[in-house]
Parts: C-alpha cells; structure tokens; sequence
C-alpha cells in the first residue's frame, strides 16, 4: 500500500467513513495507481499533490462523508474536557465539608465549633469561578479537538452552540447534583458520592448531546443538497 | 509574466472542471473505463490539465446522480476492476449536455468574435 493510499485511508477513516466504502475506494485507487506506475505516470497526475483533500474530495461527491452525529463521541469528550474542573469543584465542596469533621473508625463526626476553620467565603466563591471556567473550557476545547479530528462538518457549528448553551448545562448539572445531594442529607457515604459524580456527568452528556443534535440538524439543513466536509463544500 | 501564465493555466481548469462530468460521459460512452484509462483518454484529446484528483470525484458524483453504473471486471492478470458504463439516463443526459454546450459556445464565439474584430483592427 502506498503512502497515498494509507493517507487516504487515514483521512476516511478520520470522517467515519463505512468499512465497506472505505475498502471499496481503496481498492479503486490502488489498481489505477499500479497501473499508472507501471506506464511511469507519477501519482499525482491522478489524485494530485494533497492526498488529504483528494480523499476528502472523493468521499464528499461519494456521499459517505455527510455529516454524522458522533453523539457519543462528544459527549464523552465533553465529559473528558470538563473532569479538571469538575475535580476542583469536587476538591472544594469536599474538602471544606471535611475539614470541619474529625475521622472515626466508621466515618466522620463534626469537630468542636471552636476548633473549626473555614476559608474565607470569597475564597471558596473564587474556587468554585475557577472551576467553573475550568470545566466550561475543558468541556469546550475537548468537543472542539475531537470533532475537528474527526474532520466533522459541523464541528463549528457544534463548538458556537455549546459556547452558548453550556453555561446553561452546567447549571444544570450542578442543580441537579446538589438536589441529589440535599436528599441524601449532604453525605459522604461511598455511595453518594458516587451519585454526587454519576449526575452531573449524566447531565452534561444529555446536555452536550442535544446541543450536538441542534447544531447537526442546523448545519444540514444549511448545506442543503452539498456535501460540507471540514468546513468546505464539495459541489 | 509568469503570474499571467498561471492565471491563464487556473482559468482554463476552471472551464473543463465546468465541462468535465460532460467529458467523462462522452469518454465512458466511447467505452466503457475505469477511472486511470479515463484520465489517459482525456489527456490524449487534450484535457490533460484536469486530472490530478478531479476524475475521481467527478465519477462519484455522476455514478450518484444515476448517470453511470459501476460493474467489476478482471483485469489482465491483476485483481478484478472497477470499471464504469452509461446508464440510459446517462445517455439521455449527455445528449442533453451536449446542446447546452453547443449552444453556450455559440454564444460566446458570438461575443468574442466581436472582441476579436475590433483588436486586430
């Protein structure tokens, strides 16, 4: 396998191309590209200097390359993007409900009130600014580099939505946690705690996939009968 | 001088990219082909300039529109390959292509005729 045909395969694979279009090009492109050697005609005679827009090219008029939901895969990369700040977050609200308690053998009992230190409130507030800009940008540059890698059309699209909506999202999640929390009676059992990161990232994930799902359904319904691939139309 | 050289060679590939889905069904009615035989077949009635990546696509975008059909057939001594035909649609559209550029090429013959007179006077 040549090296064009590898970078074709790779820039395919990048835009989720089916399996069987996937080898059904391959194939195409090597046996002319065997024949071509043999006569001494160079490569890009056929597919060019730029074997990535070739294939992009190729696979945009094929119609294999039109844009996908990649749901999932946003949504997990949100996730990923925003654990940093949802870590400091956690770090924060946990730590200063621990540091007044003292540990016993079964757990934690609160200390004498006179003993008891806090942060100053401004410094919690500012911890919990920064992990919320943490997370928003995590969630934000984590959806952009995936989606951009995956060479998605509505990577923009995509990207300029949830800059918008996830503020909104993260509110969200942090309401529904403290809701989940507050029921539970603000514990630190192994469970709640479970709970306490289970919701919020369940809440995100929903929230970035319907973002996903908007910017998809917006993008397509602009390209209309073109096939956008990576931010360029293929007529 | 070599920027008008190179607007000149941009300008004319910019024509046949207009007229290469018309060119490859007039080639593929010739005979049916595959794709690297389509750009030898091209080049050798002068349309050289509009391979590099450009057939490809352009094969897809017709075989799409219902306009060629793909078929496999084995080639000497190689694996099977693809090869490409006229569907009865094909043939009606190229006929239809080929007024619309007929006619398109009168019309500008027509305008640049004018140009022509009027330079060399």
């Amino acid at each position: 396998m040549t090296d064009i045909v590898r970078s074709c395969r790779r820039t395919w694979r990048r835009l989720g191309v089916p399996r069987a279009a996937v080898a059904d090009m391959t194939a195409e492109l090597e046996a002319d590209l065997e024949a071509a050697a043999v006569e001494g005609v160079p490569a890009s005679e056929l597919v060019g200097h730029d074997p990535r827009a070739f294939g992009l090219s190729w696979a945009g008029a094929k119609g294999v390359a039109g844009p996908r939901l990649w749901l999932a895969t946003t949504a997990l990369a949100a996730l990923l993007g925003a654990l940093p700040g949802v870590a400091i977050g956690l770090f924060i609200a946990y730590g200063e409900a621990l540091s007044n308690r003292r540990q016993l053998a079964d757990g934690y009992a609160p200390i004498d009130p006179e003993e008891a230190w806090s942060a100053p409130e401004w410094l919690i507030l500012a911890f919990y600014v920064i992990a919320a800009l943490v997370t928003y940008a995590g969630a934000l540059a984590a959806v952009n580099a995936v989606l951009r890698w995956r060479l998605d059309p509505a990577a923009g699209a995509t990207v300029g939505l949830l800059a918008r909506a996830l503020p909104l999202v993260i509110a969200a999640a942090i309401g529904a946690t403290v809701l989940f929390a507050a029921t539970q009676g603000f514990s630190a059992d192994r469970a709640v705690v479970v709970g306490d990161l289970l919701v919020p990232a369940a809440t995100l994930a929903a929230g970035v996939a319907v973002v996903r799902l908007r910017a998809v359904r917006r993008s397509r319904g602009r390209v209309g009968s073109s096939a956008v691939v990576a931010g360029r139309t293929v007529a | 001088m070599h920027r008008m050289v190179g607007l000149g060679s941009s300008r004319r590939s910019q024509l046949l990219r207009g007229v290469l889905d018309v060119c490859l069904l007039a080639v593929i009615a010739d005979q049916p082909t595959y794709g690297y035989e389509m750009t030898k077949r091209l080049a050798e009635r002068g349309l050289d300039i509009v391979g590099e990546g450009s057939i490809y696509p352009a094969l897809a975008r017709v075989e799409r529109d219902g306009l060629v059909e793909a078929y496999m057939e084995a080639s000497n001594g190689g694996p099977a390959r693809k090869y490409y035909r006229l569907t009865p649609a094909g043939r009606a559209a190229l006929g239809q292509w080929i007024e619309d550029w007929r006619a398109t090429r009168s019309a500008v013959d027509g305008v640049l005729r004018t140009i022509e007179t009027e330079v060399s006077t």
